[in-house]
């Protein structure tokens, strides 16, 4: 369609163009005929007009040139002379190729007309090049942003129907933007005997919620807003909720419209300010309405807004997304179940469709288990008012910074991470945080900094308590642990696995007792519920510079990342996150180690736990066996089993009550076929293992 | 029943995209070549809003403005005017002759049907 | 109440139909003006009304206005066309309360425009 329009333009471009040569050799002859020069100015125009529509471009720069100095000849300001005519038709026969397509862009030639017709306007009197204006409508700011309440207090000009505008009009428009509120300024209007019915008495004031921006306001009074009065203001940036929105006196005040001590005088009087004000006509009708609209405008898109915002999230009970959860659980079993199936089937059909499910649940798992996730900072802000008051208590000034508030965590891992927090940070200000004095003389800042941060890793969620106090006292700790028969004196241990003794049971090394800690109830507690929430705890400390306490979690405790290994013919699971790799245990190795429970991995000795004789199982192990080392509070232990068979996602049932208390066991799980598999509590396993070849 | 817009312009290439335009947009368009032309096919026929160009020899758009505001059938019709943007004054006269608002040149023709719905209401 | 025993005589009707636009609205106002010369009372009514606008608003605002200052009674009859309360409505004339100059408390913006 563009190109049939092209052609007609070219086709009527020509015709101009004998036009302006005609009448340029007629205005050769008489250069004063005023009629000629418009027929020049005007087939120029029209050249550069129609051009510019259809996208001739090169033609609208360069005939804009010659308009412009035939728009000075047309008002007396350059002579005709022989060399304007010359020049004027060579300029002619330029935009004749350029029409044609035949002239080069940006020809030598073409340069030098441009040139010299600039050359003949008199410095002072160029104008600007052509460029698209801006248009008064067709572009829109569309989505400017969140929606904002403006008031528009328009007034038009009394003549505004006679150059054929429609007030109604205008309004309507505005009303196509968003939430519309309009109260008409009647005061103006005259009696009977004294109104020109043609004229425009009425002003509006306008409440308009928009996210289209001032500037879709604006194009709506495009073509009046020169001759009218236009105000527009914003009342109501979004920020605002429906309760606290201005009363009646308050926006007549901000609006001018009323002084603030007669809207205190009137305060005074009673609370219907609307009526007091009217009976003593201090403010017009008109003016009481239109604030008393703006008023129930701003409240009713705020009410909206609420309610829109209300049923964007909705209360379900805890109880019922735990159901969920399980019931996800489920399915994610039976998947595997399917998938097993449709491998064993090799059937491409059935294989498809397993897939297909593979891929809704693994959605369904992550967005169930979504829905449970809180951010830890709903914990965090209770804590400031703790460290307060402790420090308080304590003597002590602290100052608590928590960062990562918005690291998200499984709702009853949040719930059971609470206790330990408190702990930790009881005993940060407690044993951590020196005394301001001591600090002081340290040369410290007499305010110490407690730093709580959450951040993920992986699956993981890392929680770390930093403070800047004193650190842990090596030789004391030490010497506590030899008192309680843990370590002999003689031990060279290293501070992380001394560290560790800490959060054994029955260890306090607080010299004073305080109501706060040093009862000898404490690390060990925390430790204990980090690790029944599958996380692992870890200490660092240096001397007089503070100490870090670490915990790792696991995302979510429903459903984890787990190691499928196998002992004769049952099953077992090992958390991948505790996981480092997998190493062959051959018979030859065992040999090696002298009956010592130590394998040799990448020349590091690591002590390992045989899963076949902890459980008891009968069989003989095959001829290599496998050991999963894990990690766990920075010391690697393997566990022996025979076969590895892959990672896996595990659902974790609980064990019932008479397997609860099954040490090495923390639950269990169903896999693809039915089978029951035995989730391993790492931690638990290696823990006497530990202790006993460190001491060997 | 359509609306009828009468477009004032010497240019045919412009006419015609101005009538193709309003045409596919469900408006019934007369066309004119210049003012003079405009009144005489007018003569008192009823339409609902004329496009005009403002420089057109015989009567030129403002004087076609002037007088088209004139006639009481034509005193209230949304007038709006085709201009370019070296026309600022001419945009004024056009203003204080009675034109409703104006159309800047070049336009594509999605501004133009906006601009007719705007001032058409 | 001099009010109600006007109510007792008969008032003038004045019949509004077809376009109450700005092309006719000098025409709306002399027939407003006369009828509010020549009776003390006058209903107007609204059927067979295509069209309407701020000039026919303003119009029926000053009538009003006029009436109550000369002490004489207009009424706005009932059926609306919808055309007609659509103008009013988002012409923004409707009022909770009539103006200061609404000493009959008979502003006609107040009711049956909903």
């Amino acid at each position: 369609m563009k190109d049939k329009h092209r052609e007609a333009y070219r086709e009527e471009a020509y015709e101009l163009l004998a036009e302006l040569e005609e009448s340029l050799l007629a205005l050769e002859q008489d250069p004063e005929d005023e009629e000629l020069i418009g027929r020049v100015f005007r087939a120029l125009h029209t050249i550069k007009g129609s051009g510019a529509m259809f996208g001739f471009e090169d033609i609208v720069a360069f005939t804009h040139e010659v308009e412009t100095v035939f728009d000075q000849v047309r008002n007396g300001q350059v002579p005709v002379t022989k060399a304007l005519v010359d020049l004027s038709l060579a300029a002619r026969d330029e935009i004749r190729a350029m029409l044609d397509g035949g002239a080069p862009e940006d020809s030598l030639k073409k340069q030098e007309i441009m040139a010299a017709f600039r050359g003949l306007i008199p410095e002072a009197e160029m104008t600007a090049g052509p460029g698209p204006d801006p248009s008064p409508a067709g572009e829109e700011t569309l989505g400017a942003g969140t929606p904002v309440t403006y008031r528009i207090r328009f007034r038009p000009a009394a003549d505004i129907f006679l150059t054929g505008t429609n007030p109604l009009s205008l309004l309507h428009e505005l009303r196509q933007l968003g939430e519309f509120n309009v109260v008409a300024q009647t005061e103006a209007i005259p009696f009977l005997t004294d109104i020109n019915p043609e004229h425009c008495y009425t002003a509006w004031d306008i409440f308009l919620t928009t996210s289209r921006g001032l500037d879709a306001i604006a194009d709506v009074f495009i073509f009046v807003a020169d001759d009218s009065g236009l105000d527009i203001q914003v009342i109501d940036d979004g920020s605002g909720s429906a309760e606290d929105y201005k009363k009646l006196g308050e926006i007549l005040v901000a609006r001018g419209d009323l002084d603030e001590s007669s809207l205190k005088r009137y305060l005074a009087q009673g609370p219907l300010i609307g009526e007091a004000l009217l009976q003593e006509g201090l403010v017009s009708c008109d003016k009481v309405q239109s604030a008393l609209v703006e008023q129930r405008h701003v409240r009713t898109v705020q009410r909206k807004k609420q309610e829109a915002e209300g049923a964007a999230s909705l209360r379900v009970p805890a109880a019922k997304l735990d159901k969920l959860v399980d019931l996800v659980g489920e399915l994610v079993t039976v998947q595997a179940r399917l998938s097993q199936t449709a491998i064993d089937c090799n059937d491409p059909h059935l294989t498809s469709i397993a897939e297909e499910v593979e891929r809704l649940t693994c959605d369904l798992r992550d967005n169930a288990l979504n829905m449970r996730m809180l951010p830890i900072g709903t914990i965090f802000s209770k804590f400031q008012r703790l460290v307060r008051d402790l420090s308080a208590e304590l003597g002590r000034k602290v100052d608590l910074i928590t960062e990562g508030a918005e690291t998200e965590l499984d709702k009853t891992v949040l719930e059971r991470l609470n206790d330990p927090l408190v702990h930790l940070l009881r005993n940060s200000i407690d044993h951590g945080i020196e005394p301001p004095e001591v600090r002081l003389q340290a040369g410290k800042p007499g305010h110490g900094k407690i730093r709580l941060t959450a951040r993920h890793a992986g699956a993981q969620v890392i929680i770390q308590v930093q403070d800047d106090g004193g650190g842990l006292d090596h030789e004391t700790i030490k010497a506590k642990a030899v008192q309680m028969g843990w370590l002999t004196p003689e031990t060279e241990i290293s501070d992380k696995e001394l560290f560790n003794f800490i959060m054994s049971p029955g260890f306090s090394t607080a010299k004073e007792i305080t109501s706060v800690s040093g009862r000898g109830v404490g690390m060990d507690v925390v430790k204990k519920a980090i690790e029944a929430l599958q996380g692992s705890i870890e200490i660092d400390s240096q001397p007089g510079v503070g100490t870090a306490i670490t915990i790792k979690l696991p995302l979510t405790l429903a459903i984890i990342e787990g190691l499928l290994v196998t002992i004769d013919h049952d099953f077992f699971v090992v958390p991948l996150s505790v996981v480092t790799e997998c190493v062959e245990l051959t018979r030859e190795d065992v040999a090696r180690a002298h009956g010592h429970k130590i394998a040799k991995v990448r020349d590091e000795i690591v002590p390992y736990v045989h899963l076949r004789e902890r459980f008891d199982i009968e069989g003989r192990p095959p001829a290599i066996e496998q050991i999963v080392i894990t990690e766990m509070n920075g010391n690697k232990v393997g566990l022996v089993v025979d076969q590895v068979i892959g990672e896996q996602q595990t659902v974790i049932k609980s064990l019932g009550r008479v397997y609860r208390s099954a040490a090495g066991i923390s639950g269990a799980t169903l896999l693809g076929d039915g089978t029951v598999a035995l989730i391993l509590d790492a931690l638990q396993l290696v823990q006497g293992q530990q202790a006993g070849e460190l001491i060997n | 029943m359509g609306k009828v817009i009468m477009a004032v312009d010497d240019s045919a290439s412009v006419r015609q995209m101005v009538s193709f335009t309003l045409q596919t947009a469900g408006y019934e368009v007369i066309t004119a070549v210049d003012g003079r032309d405009a009144l005489g096919k007018l003569n008192g026929r009823g339409i609902n809003m004329v496009i005009t160009d403002l420089n057109m020899p015989n009567l030129d758009g403002i004087g076609l403005i002037r007088q088209l505001r004139g006639e009481a059938r034509y005193k209230f019709i949304p007038i709006i005017m085709l201009t370019t943007e070296s026309q600022v004054e001419k945009k004024q006269a056009g203003k204080a002759a009675g034109a409703t608002g104006w159309i800047v040149k070049p336009f594509q023709p999605e501004q133009l049907v906006a601009v007719v719905k705007k001032v058409l209401g | 109440m001099k009010g109600k025993k006007k109510a007792l005589t008969e008032p003038q009707i004045i019949k509004f139909a077809g376009d109450l636009t700005i092309e006719n609205s000098q025409e709306l106002h002399k027939i407003l003006l006369t009828a509010l010369n020549n009776a003390n009372q006058l209903l107007v009514t609204f059927e067979g009304v295509t069209a309407a606008d701020l000039s026919f608003m303003q119009l029926l605002c000053s009538a009003h206005r006029t009436a109550v200052r000369t002490d004489k009674h207009l009424e706005l009859a009932s059926p609306r066309p919808g055309v007609l309360k659509a103008a009013v409505q988002e012409l923004g004339f409707i009022r909770d309360k009539g103006c200061v100059l609404d000493t009959q408390a008979s502003c006609i913006w107040k009711e049956g425009w909903e």
